[in-house]
């Protein structure tokens, strides 16, 4: 089961809000839980203990650290702890409990590419040995790889499980003491395979609430959802095939076609996961829950940086509180502060101080994608992208002021995005390569001379037909025209209930029979698995 | 708000409204939310149903709407009654392997290409099905490759969106838009797919390890197929088109039991292609996946002659057929003579690259 599977939208979906309309408010969250685990079920089957096992030691570990600073404010002044012997104390019960979840997390998706890792490390020194499945020795000496298995969104509900313990632990939220709550609140099916990754706070107030189901919710959700499919179905699901011949070894394209492939890769990640966001967060609001947006128009970006706080919301949003800050307001980032502002210039205390707080964010945000190595270099990629964002900025600013440019005039904006734009298409292309060598073959062939080689009759061997690369132009266009306005309307869609009816319905139907009839379903197209599911 | 004036609220969002005992009914505002609701979803039933009256097999072929997988169903549909022989079934290896048109001429049985790009097995049963409404073939050719697809599923999907299908036919045939955009002219040719690209086999992409493993419920569609052609006399019949991108011997090996477990006969090309002169640097379109029309051509002819050999199909030229059927077959060898010169340039072009221009 998929949100874009027909045995989702079409079953288990009205099922969960006809079964939640006809529980006694009290326990609605109850039937949300029991909906998810079934969910959770029908994809990883006794993977689901897993998340119990991860539910089991955040909840514990919540209510521990709440019970020690209640008992603490209860004791009478002269016997309290200290606070920095209080803080220790949580510290460690935190510490423990955030070691225990990110090892799951760990020995679940990392242990094959450790030993990969290893192997090859071995073979290059020792030459008869090299890795193989477990049982198939493939040469003289084998290291044995294991073949395991991950449960579905471990990487997702694994970092909302750590924001929730850091947060009790900085006092920041109260423990919920009921633990069947704190499950909801890791697996509630609606973001279980994608995100947004939420924090105790986007949960707390509506996800127990048990609103009653109202239709303007109904309505608002489910245009979301249509809303959701069409990106996906119009769009990343017809670019499907023609990014899996793209990337296809020894394909063979030159020149302008490796920039198409950037461009196509792109709008279609873009695409499948923004619009299957969209799907989560119309599900989320069937039930009267909203929860935060994980995208806001990113190719409106002026920067990589900006570029991240508009795209993958939540993941960002994530590694700035529990990453950047903590490390940021560390004692030795202080210490080097100091230091710097009396020794060195203001200049190379900022860039050596941004550096050391950006290093860990983007290395974990590379390996947090999975074990791969195109993506620990994508983290590293950002990393450097970023860093010389902020050397560069001053100079740029200086520059522009010496051309007499307003920084934020039309054209330095123009600039600015465009420069963005390349950087994220070059981002996306080693993203989705499946290796190093062919990203660095891709990159090797896009300055082929003559660039323009085999250009547009390239483009007819990607399985697409005029009438699909119309959908696709005329799809695009749709979705940028409407994000545009969402930059200056962010709630356009919660206000379309209100339009008088000559105005919405025609919103409708034009949304449903575009997806009925220019939607890339049956006929020959595979539709795209959830990309980000897999992380 | 005077509690009269609530009172008088509420009544009016109670439903229907009396006026002082009158039998005159005025809407109310929850009449007029259900009246506005019910409206929007009849025309929305309205817009998805309707088509479907217009979109029948026969007028979806006639007007040339039909599309990709549907348009199989639509021309076997369409085909003269007890017009055909033989019935191949399977994914795009079957298309690009046996050419009916070219049998016709040279053996004079009749036979038509239901194969499907990607094709389920399940997809070969429902176009069996739709055969066996106006059709008494002799003989059903199935190629084997769509027997190890996963099934993860998919058939209980299938069953789902079947469902829907035949609910709303505008769902089925909703990429018939796209015919404005076909080339004119364009024909098929008994199902068969003409294709005049060259590219070589590649041995490093053939290096994958393929599954040998043929699922349960594949293997039931394969008994119900089995038992719906002896229900109407004719033969279930096994082949394995000549692809190394698709078979190992072990999966030969396998399909080997499984025919002579269910009692079925079954030939392997890809164990023959010394015999049919494949030439896998010029007979491929795609690198050892699909046959070109080169590699199509002498499949045929190996097929057609060991179908001939082994089986009682009737020679049909004499027929009243022969008319329409020689008609599309001219047709045929002239598309097919235009897509071979493309293979003749690559086969000349490569003997040059080999030894350099003649001197």
């Amino acid at each position: 089961m998929a949100y874009n599977k027909n045995t989702y939208l079409l079953i288990f979906l009205p099922l969960a809000v006809l079964l939640y309309h006809l529980t006694p408010k009290k326990y609605r969250y109850l039937t949300l839980l029991a909906m998810s685990s079934i969910f959770f079920w029908s994809i990883s089957g006794p993977l689901f203990f897993w998340a119990v096992y991860t539910t089991v030691i955040t909840w514990a570990g919540g209510v521990l650290m709440d019970g020690l600073i209640r008992k603490n404010r209860l004791l009478p002044r002269e016997l309290r702890s200290k606070p920095k012997e209080l803080k220790k104390r949580l510290k460690r019960i935190a510490g423990a409990a955030v070691f225990a979840v990110v090892f799951a997390l760990a020995a679940l998706k990392y242990t094959n590419f450790t030993i990969e890792l290893v192997a090859s490390l071995i073979q290059k020194f020792c030459q008869n040995v090299t890795p193989g499945f477990a049982g198939m020795g493939s040469g003289p000496a084998t290291v044995p790889v294991v073949s395991i298995a991950a449960p579905i969104g471990v990487s997702f509900y694994t970092l909302q499980a750590v924001g929730y313990l850091l947060d009790v632990c900085w006092g920041r939220i109260e423990a919920e003491q009921n633990p069947l709550k704190v499950m909801l609140f890791m697996i509630f099916f609606p973001t279980l395979m994608e995100g947004p990754i939420l924090r105790w706070e986007d949960a707390r107030e509506q996800m127990f609430a048990g609103e009653d189901i109202h239709e303007v919710n109904l309505v608002l959700g489910s245009f979301r959802i249509g809303w959701g499919l069409f990106k996906r179905m119009l769009i990343s699901d017809r670019l499907n095939t023609a990014v899996g011949i793209l990337f296809q070894p020894n394909s063979g394209f030159e020149g302008i076609m490796i920039f198409m492939t950037g461009v196509i890769v792109t709008v279609q990640l873009y695409l499948e996961f923004s619009g299957t966001i969209d799907i989560v967060l119309g599900s989320a609001q069937l039930f009267g829950i909203r929860l935060p947006e994980n995208f806001r128009q990113p190719f409106l970006a002026k920067s990589a940086a900006e570029f991240w706080r508009r795209w993958h919301i939540s993941l960002g949003s994530w590694f700035k509180n529990y990453i950047f800050y903590p490390v940021s307001a560390s004692g030795l980032m202080k210490k080097w502060n100091k230091f710097g502002r009396k020794h060195l210039n203001s200049y190379v205390t900022m860039v050596v101080t941004s550096a050391i707080c950006l290093f860990p964010v983007w290395m974990l945000n590379g390996i947090w994608h999975g074990p791969k190595w195109p993506y620990i270099l994508y983290g590293v990629y950002y990393f450097l992208i970023l860093l010389a964002e902020v050397m560069m900025e001053p100079l740029e600013k200086r520059l522009a002021g010496k051309l007499s440019l307003a920084w934020d005039g039309g054209l330095v904006t123009a600039l600015r995005r465009i420069r963005t734009i390349l950087i994220v298409l070059i981002g996306e292309t080693l993203f989705r390569a499946d290796t190093l060598a062919d990203f660095g073959t891709m990159m090797k062939n896009l300055f082929t001379v003559p660039f323009r080689k085999d250009f547009p009759e390239a483009l007819t061997r990607l399985g697409l037909d005029t009438g699909d690369w119309y959908v696709i132009i005329i799809g695009c266009i749709v979705v940028f025209i409407v994000e545009g306005m969402m930059e200056k309307e962010p709630e356009l869609f919660t206000r379309l209930p209100e339009r008088p009816v000559w105005q919405r319905w025609p919103v409708y139907y034009a949304l449903i029979f575009s997806i009925v009839i220019f939607g890339a379903y049956g006929d020959g197209y595979l539709p795209v698995n959830l990309i980000y599911a897999g992380f | 708000m005077p509690s009269r004036e609530r009172g008088e609220r509420m009544k009016m969002t109670k439903g229907w409204k009396m006026d002082d005992g009158n039998l005159s009914v005025k809407i109310t505002d929850r009449g007029r939310q259900f009246l506005r609701r019910g409206a929007f979803f009849g025309i929305l039933l309205a817009g998805l149903v309707l088509p479907g009256i217009i979109m029948t097999p026969e007028k979806m072929i006639k007007y040339g709407l039909a599309m990709g997988r549907n348009r199989v169903f639509s021309e076997i549909g369409n085909q003269e009654k007890e017009s055909i022989d033989v019935l191949v079934l399977g994914d795009s290896e079957s298309y690009t392997s046996f050419s009916p048109l070219q049998a016709w001429g040279v053996h004079g049985f009749t036979a038509y290409n239901g194969g499907i790009s990607g094709g389920t097995i399940l997809e070969s049963e429902s176009v069996l099905g739709e055969t066996l409404k106006k059709q008494s073939p002799r003989l059903v050719l199935l190629e084997t490759h769509c027997l190890f697809y996963g099934n993860n599923g998919k058939h209980k999907t299938s069953h789902l969106t079947e469902r829907l299908y035949n609910m709303f036919p505008l769902l089925r045939n909703h990429n018939g838009w796209k015919s404005t955009f076909r080339r004119v002219g364009k024909s098929s040719f008994k199902g068969f797919h003409i294709n005049g690209t060259v590219k070589p086999v590649n041995a490093l992409l053939l290096g994958k390890k393929k599954s040998t493993k043929i699922s349960e419920i594949n293997l039931e569609s394969l008994q119900a197929m089995k038992k719906k052609c002896e229900e109407r006399g004719a033969k279930l019949v096994l082949y394995s088109a000549p692809s190394p991108k698709c078979y190992t011997p072990e999966r030969t090996g396998v399909l080997r039991k499984v025919a002579e477990t269910m009692g079925l006969s079954y030939i392997d090309l890809n164990s023959r292609t010394r015999e049919m002169c494949i030439d896998w640097t010029m007979d491929t379109r795609d690198h050892g996946d699909h046959l070109n029309i080169s590699g199509g051509q002498k499949s045929t002819a190996y097929l057609g002659d060991w179908l001939v050999k082994n089986y009682d199909l009737p020679d049909r030229r004499q027929s009243r057929l022969a008319k329409k059927w020689n008609r599309d077959y001219q047709h045929y060898v002239e598309v097919t003579g235009r897509a071979m010169q493309r293979v003749l340039i690559a086969k000349e072009l490569k003997r040059v690259n080999d030894f350099g221009f003649p001197e």
